[in-house]
């Protein structure tokens, strides 16, 4: 097991440090300008050069993805209880959740721009971050509560269980794997919802990484890009795997999905 | 040993149905035309081949079900509330994120008792199906014949005059199987409940059981609605054990069983 899990983190880094060399080497060999495309070193240059600045803008892009997937997942699950609770109230909405994921939040995210006001586009990026991110919490949090065996449905029914006790006993706990696996897709979403709609919230007063990738593009700082761009990626691993973690924590000593077997 | 009535007319009638359809909302009626009355204190078992409503009986049984036409009433003292009822599954059914105890304490849990108070009851029931080391071991921990006696252990946790349980050990190999047949049957005998056991085994029936109700289905056809098509008893004195199994009368009274199945179901 510990020989897997060591070759398992160990490869990918060789072949990471592997293309790393092979970067840095092909472009001093070929004296590739730096706007086409910097070497490793260039880059990490850069990121520390702009370090303060690239902190900052990490730190508002990380604020707004995280408040955006936290009201994401509150506001996913409760509408999904509404809806188990309800068959009318998830006929008469389910299809409004549809559109509203269908929607490309590009194009969406002028017209929020316009309500909510350019003084608050911090607002406007959490409410389309948080359109990309609520529905695969909402989805695979109904298909959970809907998926509980219907042996043990029935089992509360003979001991005359009440909806509180059902819902809380037995439907919730059922739909805590698709819960989590819905909060694993939308927490990627919810950065990409972010960045996209700073990019679109476009010039002045964006102060995050998208926003520091669109600056330093308009003055050919390549290496500044990338090196917000590898912050972003970071970024990304990081929410994927703090919610993988998550994940492990609390099925591991029931679900299958989360069980370690001997093969 | 107690002594049990074994005749079903001088005992206690526990429930009786009278002429119960059930038809569910598309196509054909699942059953049809059930009159029947259940002692109590019986071991009752349900033979018949898959399809024929012996399930739906059950579920008509445990009040999980409505029937479409007829009635079944129980005698007042044992009206079918949830609480008098213990119902086991095919399969053992437990709620897999939480342990042993927390499975047997759920049907108290629902009924407001406090985990406190329901500790002795929930160790005295772990305890009658053998279990008292395993309360804090989770479902996936356990073996399957183990998964069935925590699952009849909450059954029996509210002690409940009736027991109903479909096809409990079907999934169980033959050993375990005949293990859990032992050790309900003594539970049997000591709780005094009446118990209500489907099966698709004929042997397993006629091992266990007082009565057996054979059910089928109609002509030939797979569609026609299932009815009671005999109503046996079985005479062997109690507690049986492996003498029984071997003994002649067990196997005429196996094949008493399988000739009323063929006779109705495979004309």
């Amino acid at each position: 097991m510990t020989g897997d899990t060591a070759k398992r983190l160990f490869i990918p880094v060789i072949v990471g440090i592997g293309f790393l060399l092979l970067w840095e080497t092909a472009v001093t060999v070929n004296q590739v300008p730096e706007f086409v495309l910097p070497s490793p070193s260039r880059i990490a240059e850069a990121l520390i050069e702009n370090f303060g600045t690239l902190m900052q803008a990490l730190w508002v892009t990380l604020r707004i993805t995280l408040l955006a997937f936290a009201f994401a997942v509150f506001g996913g699950v409760a509408l999904a209880i509404l809806f188990s609770q309800s068959r009318i109230i998830e006929m008469a909405l389910f299809p409004y959740a549809v559109i509203l994921q269908v929607t490309p939040v590009v194009a969406i995210a002028p017209l929020v721009l316009i309500w909510v006001g350019f003084d608050n586009v911090n607002t406007a990026l959490l409410v389309l971050a948080w359109i990309v991110a609520f529905f695969p919490i909402l989805s695979n949090t109904t298909l959970g509560l809907r998926s509980v065996d219907h042996n043990l449905m029935d089992l509360f029914t003979l001991y005359g269980a009440t909806r509180w006790q059902r819902l809380w006993s037995l439907q919730l706990p059922a739909a805590l794997p698709y819960i989590l696996g819905g909060m694993k897709i939308s927490g990627g979403l919810a950065l990409i919802g972010a960045v996209v709609a700073e990019f679109v919230a476009g010039s002045g007063a964006g102060t995050g990484l998208a926003w520091r990738i669109i600056e330093a593009g308009n003055r050919l700082q390549v290496p500044t890009m990338f090196a917000a761009l590898l912050l972003l990626s970071l970024l990304g691993i990081l929410i994927f795997f703090s919610l993988t973690l998550l994940e492990y924590l609390t099925l591991r000593r029931w679900h299958e999905s989360a069980v370690t077997r001997n093969r | 040993m107690s002594i049990r009535p074994t005749s079903n007319t001088d005992a206690q009638q526990l429930v009786k149905l009278t002429s119960v359809s059930k038809a569910y909302d598309v196509g054909r009626p699942a059953v049809l035309d059930i009159d029947l009355s259940i002692a109590q204190g019986s071991f009752v078992s349900l033979v018949g081949p898959s399809g024929c409503g012996k399930t739906t009986l059950l579920r008509l049984l445990a009040g999980l079900l409505e029937p479409t036409q007829g009635s079944i009433d129980w005698q007042k003292a044992n009206a079918a509330d949830a609480s008098d009822l213990g119902f086991v599954f095919q399969h053992a059914t437990l709620l897999p994120w939480a342990s042993v105890f927390e499975n047997v304490y759920l049907p108290l849990k629902l009924k407001g008792v406090s985990r406190d108070n329901a500790r002795p009851q929930v160790e005295a029931a772990l305890a009658r199906v053998g279990l008292q080391d395993a309360a804090t071991k989770l479902p996936r921990e356990l073996s399957g014949g183990m998964a069935m006696r925590v699952s009849i252990a909450r059954a029996l946790v509210t002690e409940p005059p009736v027991l109903l349980m479909d096809e409990p050990f079907a999934a169980l190999d033959e050993f375990t199987r005949e293990k859990l047949d032992d050790d309900l049957l003594a539970l049997w005998r000591d709780m005094g409940w009446t118990v209500i056991f489907v099966t698709h085994s004929v042997y397993e029936s006629v091992y266990l059981s007082e009565r057996i109700l054979v059910m089928g289905t109609d002509g030939d056809e797979a569609q026609q609605p299932g009815r009671l098509v005999a109503d046996l008893t079985i005479d062997a004195p109690y507690p049986r054990g492996l003498s029984f199994r071997q003994s002649q009368s067990y196997f005429d009274h196996c094949r008493a069983v399988s000739a009323a199945l063929r006779g109705e179901c495979a004309p």
